[in-house]
C-alpha cells in the first residue's frame, strides 16, 4: 500500500481545543487539556502540553493569536 | 448563514436573535416643513406596517435623509433639530411599538448656515441613545459638516451598533473604525443612486467581509418628487462572509427583514482561527518565526502616512502648505 504522509495534527489538536475559550493563557490550556494526546505523524503521538512546549507566547487574546503563536514556533 | 473558514469554529455560542427590518422608499425633496411632515407620515406608516408584517421586530432602519430627501435647492428651509416635533414623533412611535429605530436627518448646526448629516439610534423607550455625524459627506454636492469619529452603541439583543451614512461606505476606513470600536452590526442608511448599482453591492459586501460584521444597508428607492436622483433601492442585509441575506426590490418601495445573531460575530472574533480580520490586520505575519503570535502592526501601511508627507511630485502637501 502506498505510504501517505499524515496531515491530521492540527486537525486533531483543534478538536482537543474545542472547550477552550479566549482570552486564554498557555497555562490554562495545559491545565484543561495538557494531558490529552494528539497524533502528530504516522507513528508518533504527543500530549498537548508537549506540543505547546516550544510556544514562547504565554497568553492569547483570540484563537487566531494562539495558532499564530503555535505555528510560528514549530 | 455563515460559510466560515477552513477551521471549524470551536466552543459553544450563545446569542440572542436580532430581528431587523429595513424600509425603503423615496422621501420627497423637502423644501418646507409641510414636505417634512409628508415624509414623516410615510415613515410612520412603514413603522406601523413593519409591526403588522413582522411581529416582534427589534429594530427598523430608514434611508438617509428619511424626512427631508435631497432637493437641489430650498433644503435649508427643511433643516431639523433633534428637538423638532417630527423627530419626537418618530421617538414616540418607537416607544409605542417597543421597537428600536435608526433614522438619519439633516440637522441645523450651531455654525450659521451649516448643517450635519446625522444618524440617530432610538431605543424602544423612545430615547435617542446614539448619534453619528457623517464623516464623508458626498462632496462636492453635499455641503454638510463632517463628523469626527465613528463610535459604537449597545443595541438590542446583544447588538453593538455602528452607524455610517451613505458615502461613508465608499471608504474602508469608516467601516473599519466602527469594527475596531466593537461593532457587530453596522447600519448604513443611504441615498445611493444610479449609476452606482455595482458599487452599492461591492461596498456592502466588502464592508461586511473585511470587518466580519453584519451590515444593514437601507437605501432610498425610486425617483422622488422634487429630487433629481434615481435611487435604486436594493436595500440589503449581509452576513459576515459578505453574503447577501436579503435584498429589496429595485426602485420600488418595500421592506426587507432578516434575523441576525450578533453573538456569533463576537464569538467568531474570539474563536475563529482563519478569517479573523480584526486580529490579523494589525498582527501581520504573526505566524512567522520572528513574530510568532505578535506580528507587526499598522505602522507600515503607507496609505495612512500621507497626512504629513508630500504627495505626488512633492509640490503639494495635504495640509495645503507649499
Amino acid at each position: 500500500m502506498e505510504e501517505r504522509p499524515f496531515k491530521g495534527m492540527i486537525h486533531l489538536l483543534h478538536k482537543r481545543m474545542n472547550g477552550i475559550t479566549y482570552p486564554a493563557t498557555k497555562q490554562e490550556i495545559i491545565e484543561q487539556i495538557g494531558a490529552e494526546r494528539v497524533k502528530v505523524d504516522a507513528v508518533t503521538e504527543m500530549t498537548v502540553q508537549e506540543i505547546l512546549e516550544p510556544v514562547k507566547m504565554e497568553q492569547y487574546e483570540c484563537a487566531a493569536q494562539f495558532y499564530c503563536a503555535l505555528l510560528g514556533s514549530l | 448563514m455563515d460559510r466560515g473558514n477552513v477551521f471549524s469554529l470551536n466552543g459553544k455560542i450563545e446569542t440572542e436573535c436580532l430581528s431587523v427590518v429595513g424600509a425603503q422608499y423615496a422621501p420627497i425633496g423637502a423644501v418646507s416643513m409641510t414636505d417634512v411632515d409628508r415624509n414623516l407620515n410615510t415613515l410612520l406608516n412603514f413603522m406601523d406596517r413593519a409591526s403588522g408584517a413582522f411581529p416582534g421586530t427589534d429594530l427598523i432602519v430608514a434611508p438617509e435623509a428619511c424626512l427631508q430627501g435631497f432637493p437641489q435647492s430650498g433644503w435649508e428651509n427643511a433643516l431639523l433639530t433633534l428637538e423638532a416635533q417630527q423627530v419626537k414623533a418618530l421617538c414616540e412611535k418607537c416607544a409605542e411599538l417597543e421597537m428600536w429605530g435608526v433614522f438619519a436627518f439633516l440637522l441645523k448646526s450651531e455654525l450659521p448656515g451649516a448643517f450635519t448629516n446625522t444618524a440617530v439610534l432610538v431605543d424602544d423607550k423612545g430615547k435617542i441613545r446614539h448619534t453619528y455625524d457623517k464623516m464623508n459627506p458626498w462632496i462636492p454636492f453635499e455641503t454638510s459638516l463632517p463628523g469626527e469619529s465613528c463610535t459604537v452603541c449597545d443595541g438590542p439583543k446583544g447588538a453593538k451598533i455602528g452607524l455610517i451614512i451613505c458615502a461613508d461606505g465608499d471608504y474602508p476606513e469608516i467601516w473599519r473604525e466602527a469594527a475596531v470600536n466593537g461593532a457587530n452590526v453596522i447600519i448604513r442608511p443611504t441615498h445611493y443612486m444610479d449609476p452606482w448599482q455595482n458599487a452599492w453591492e461591492i461596498t456592502n459586501k466588502a464592508g461586511a467581509y473585511f470587518n466580519q460584521v453584519y451590515v444593514v444597508a437601507v437605501n432610498a428607492s425610486g425617483t422622488a418628487e422634487n429630487e433629481n436622483y434615481s435611487c435604486f433601492g436594493r436595500s440589503m442585509i449581509l452576513g459576515p462572509d459578505g453574503n447577501i441575506i436579503c435584498e429589496g426590490g429595485n426602485g420600488v418601495p418595500s421592506m426587507i427583514k432578516a434575523n441576525l445573531y450578533p453573538g456569533i460575530i463576537d464569538a467568531m472574533r474570539k474563536q475563529a482561527v482563519h478569517s479573523a480580520p480584526m486580529y490579523s490586520y494589525d498582527h501581520r505575519g504573526a505566524s512567522s518565526r520572528k513574530y510568532a503570535g505578535t506580528g507587526r502592526g499598522t505602522e507600515d501601511y503607507r496609505s495612512y502616512a500621507g497626512t504629513d508627507q508630500e504627495v505626488g511630485s512633492g509640490q503639494i502637501d495635504t495640509k495645503g502648505e507649499q
